[in-house]
């Protein structure tokens, strides 16, 4: 009964080793991915070495230390395999690690610490109460910091870039970074004549539009100009040589 | 975790300092988890005051540092009052070290909710995004030569983010979170085992958070953030090695020490070699103690050994890299013990990871922190002598406490400000050790109550001294890097400008660039971006006119773009990655325009207001 519960990490690892591989959210196969890398390789090589001879705190601190150290022997070994390190070479490697710990723990009889004792939580309504405000306080915390927030005194931008365009067409882009929808006006010219223009150029903050003009021969000089609002002053301006 | 909890505190608690009060004072029936979860809630309260100074911060209406400190000091000071207090039982400790670390931790992940902005963090996470891409270690970086041969966080980061589906960046908060929870763990089991007191490690913890890179550098996404709990944990698997009840708790202890020997090899230099010194000095003070007996000689020889082998075979460039820092740092140090050159200015500095602009009240915090420590530290030592001189590694960590205060010393040489600052993390373990020993030793007639406070109230003033000497006070706190505008998610200029890079030119593409804006296209644009003094692409950009050495340096270099930044900030590798101020004092300072004028006989493809990118090849 020892020696197959000692397989027990190598089964766990095999189990988050195929679901990370499944096409799932990248919220389960965290969970999954999370034991794989920080947990059970750690904790097989606790196992085969007796685990049961340390303390609960010894095995908390040990466990994902040698899990990452042993992450990092995968990794070393593994950028010698022709594919390198991919998703499936990761999850091979480590429940490669697993596996093997798991066998000798299961050859040693060495597996097999029982289910730490419960304690008695003795928690209080008070204390209830106490986590749950944390939890409740912690999560608005996070949601905050997580909400990207209005800031008046921000200095904005516009991007205008000009780039050759497959054969010999150029490719203009126009992206605001302003903080309000504004009006612009963007000329196009090559060699004193217009090849474009756009007097009503309406972008809301973030947005952007791309324009593609074909040239009558690739390598002639280009310019682009863009002008806000009715202001006359250029606001922005490129040029191909 | 729990099973071996009695039996534990009943093995460490016998010949310590801190043991009489602890047995005498714990009231009858205290739950296992005694004040956890009111504690849990205040540190959540003091989280939410630092998201609300953050948030105040990111939409610039507000420096809200007063809100940021109250945070700060509702996350510290509870749990440092319960920690100092006699009556909580071990698993409750151990607990509160647990929160203690990890609020502390979300403190640098609420600054930067949206990416990474510290520059070791830009410098490291395209590592991670070759590895991904390539799927091979050992890529060039552009900024920072030697991180790519030192693999450990990056191979980690990107295992997890394979496996996930998660970015670099939500890997790599994992990472370094579960960095956070092992240096925390094991520096409380570390001291535990060393003083027999449960009391004691978590003193210790509470000591080692107020050294100055614990709320911010070391928090951050680098490589010396996983390798220093690397090495905290070989240095517990040490102690319990030495104690270890049989042969095979020995062999296990031993094992682990080699792999974690080996994992701190393999992610950071210095590190590395702090850990084969300390072993060495362990093994030198065991040989001076007359006793060999579970002397670490062949955990240094290993270490030694390791550390050579991957110094020649694999990351060679190490050499070059660090040997100008510590030949200036030396250099600078003895110019200033001359008077050759003048004492750097505390306080004073340039933006970045200083103290500049700290006022009067944090001034007198960082002044005040040391003052704390250094008053303290005579009384723990005088202890540890009375107590543990007969053990070598006890003193050894005394004596690392000690050279804490020579970093204090150097921080007045310029250019040795960096290496003391940075060394700090490391001796401040020493510093856990001894200062619990002096807390206990002048606190010890007051009755539990006062002692808790008198003790939370000393040591949150040096954790506010450390949190103000690490860390310039306008970046303590979020800034815009995204922004909301017109109901539409707006980036920065420079990030903005980074996808371009990346959706317009495509990936591998070579620049000159600032400092900030170079991180940010080998982050987002998957490019090789120069940067920096090494080559002198700084005074390249900054020039007025086109020098006759600046057009043959980018040919060497392969640039293909140079990304010109009229904004000051954006060459502070710690600031520029945000939006500026558009009118008023903070206003941003700008390079003349004929910084950018130089060029204009090159291609001008990209034009934002402060950023304009010329692509260099002549038609």
């Amino acid at each position: 009964m020892t020696r197959l519960r000692a397989l027990l990490p190598a089964l766990a690892a095999a189990v988050c080793a195929v679901v990370v591989l499944l096409s799932v959210p990248v919220a389960v196969s965290t969970i999954f991915a999370v034991p794989l890398v920080f947990v059970l390789p750690g904790y097989a090589l606790l196992e085969a070495l007796e685990l049961r001879t340390i303390g609960g705190a010894q095995r908390a601190v040990l466990v994902p230390a040698l899990s990452v150290a042993l992450a990092i022997a995968v990794a070393l070994v593994v950028d010698f395999v022709p594919s390198g390190l991919t998703q499936r070479s990761w999850a091979i490697g480590l429940f490669a690690v697993v596996a093997a710990a798991s066998g000798v723990a299961a050859v040693r009889g060495t597996s097999g610490i029982g289910l730490p004792r419960p304690v008695p939580l003795g928690l209080h309504r008070l204390d209830v109460v106490a986590l749950v405000v944390a939890a409740a306080v912690l999560t608005g915390g996070v949601i905050l910091v997580r909400t990207p927030l209005a800031a008046k005194h921000a200095q904005g931008y516009t991007i205008l870039s000009l780039v050759h365009g497959r054969g010999s067409s150029i490719v203009v882009g126009v992206q605001s970074g302003e903080q309000r929808k504004l009006r612009y006006r963007l000329v196009v010219g090559a060699q004193n004549h217009v090849l474009y223009r756009n007097q009503n150029l309406i972008l809301a903050p973030s947005e952007r539009t791309t324009v593609r003009i074909s040239l009558s021969r690739r390598g002639q000089p280009v310019t682009a100009t863009l002008y806000r609002g009715k202001q006359k002053a250029v606001y922005r301006h490129v040029s191909l040589r | 975790m729990t099973d071996s909890v009695e039996a534990t505190e009943q093995r460490i608690a016998a010949p310590s300092v801190f043991s009489g009060q602890s047995a005498a004072e714990r009231p009858a029936g205290e739950p296992v988890f005694g004040r956890l979860p009111l504690l849990v809630a205040t540190a959540a309260i003091g989280l939410l005051l630092v998201a609300v100074a953050d948030a105040r911060s990111r939409s610039m209406s507000s420096e809200s540092q007063t809100l940021f400190w109250l945070g700060l000091i509702v996350v510290y000071a509870p749990i440092v009052g319960r920690l100092a207090h006699a009556a909580p039982r071990r698993l409750e400790r151990l607990s509160l070290t647990v929160v203690l670390g990890l609020a502390l931790y979300l403190v640098k992940v609420f600054r930067d909710p949206f990416g990474f902005t510290f520059a070791d963090e830009l410098v490291h996470a395209p590592n991670a995004d070759a590895i991904l891409r390539t799927h091979h270690l050992f890529h060039a970086n552009a900024i920072l030569e030697a991180t790519p041969y030192y693999p450990g966080l990056e191979s980690v980061t990107a295992a997890l983010a394979s496996l996930s589906g998660l970015t670099v960046y939500g890997a790599g908060l994992i990472v370094i979170g579960v960095a956070r929870l092992l240096i925390v763990l094991a520096l409380f089991l570390l001291v535990e085992r060393l003083l027999g007191s449960a009391r004691a490690g978590g003193l210790a913890v509470a000591v080692y958070a107020a050294n100055s890179n614990f709320v911010f550098f070391s928090a951050q996404f680098s490589y010396e953030s996983l390798a220093l709990p690397l090495l905290v944990v070989a240095l517990f698997a040490y102690g319990e090695w030495r104690g270890a009840p049989n042969r095979a708790a020995r062999i296990l202890y031993t094992v682990a020490i080699v792999l974690l020997t080996f994992a701190v090899v393999t992610t950071h230099h210095l590190t590395s070699y702090a850990l084969a010194v300390t072993f060495i000095v362990i093994a030198i003070a065991y040989r001076l103690a007359g006793s060999r007996h579970d002397a670490p000689g062949g955990f240094a020889a290993f270490a030694v050994v390791a550390v050579g082998a991957w110094l020649v075979a694999v990351a060679s460039t190490t050499v070059g890299y660090l040997t100008p820092v510590f030949t200036s740092a030396f250099h600078s140090v003895a110019q200033t013990i001359s008077g050759e050159s003048a004492p750097r200015q505390l306080f004073g500095g340039k933006a970045g990871s200083d103290t500049s602009g700290s006022g009067l009240v944090g001034r007198g915090a960082a002044v005040g922190g040391v003052a704390v420590l250094l008053v303290l530290y005579p009384f723990g030592a005088r202890e540890l002598w009375r107590r543990y001189r007969r053990d070598p590694f006890a003193v050894v960590l005394a004596i690392a406490g000690l050279l804490v205060f020579a970093t204090y010393v150097a921080r007045f040489a310029p250019q040795a400000w960096e290496t003391a600052n940075r060394s700090t993390e490391f001796l401040f373990l020493g510093l856990a050790v001894v200062v619990p020993l002096g807390i206990v030793h002048l606190g010890g007639r007051l009755a539990g109550n006062r002692f808790a406070v008198a003790a939370a109230a000393v040591l949150t003033l040096a954790f506010a001294g450390g949190v103000v000497s690490g860390w310039t006070p306008s970046l303590r706190l979020a800034q815009p890097y995204e922004i909301s505008a017109g109901g539409n998610v707006v980036p920065s200029q420079g990030r903005a400008m980074a996808s371009w890079a990346l959706r317009v030119l495509g990936p591998g593409r070579r620049y000159a660039a600032s400092d900030a804006d170079a991180r940010l296209l080998n982050t987002y644009a998957d490019s090789v971006a120069i940067a920096g003094r090494h080559p002198d692409v700084a005074d390249l950009l900054k020039s007025p006119t086109l020098e006759s050495w600046e057009l043959p340096l980018l040919r060497e270099h392969d640039v293909r773009y140079v990304v010109t930044d009229r904004r000051r900030r954006a060459f502070d590798n710690t600031a520029g990655y945000f939006f500026g101020f558009r009118s008023g004092p903070l206003r941003d300072e700008r390079l003349p325009k004929s910084a950018v004028r130089k060029f204009r006989r090159f291609d001008r493809i990209f034009d934002s207001g402060d950023i304009v990118i010329f692509k260099l090849v002549r038609r």
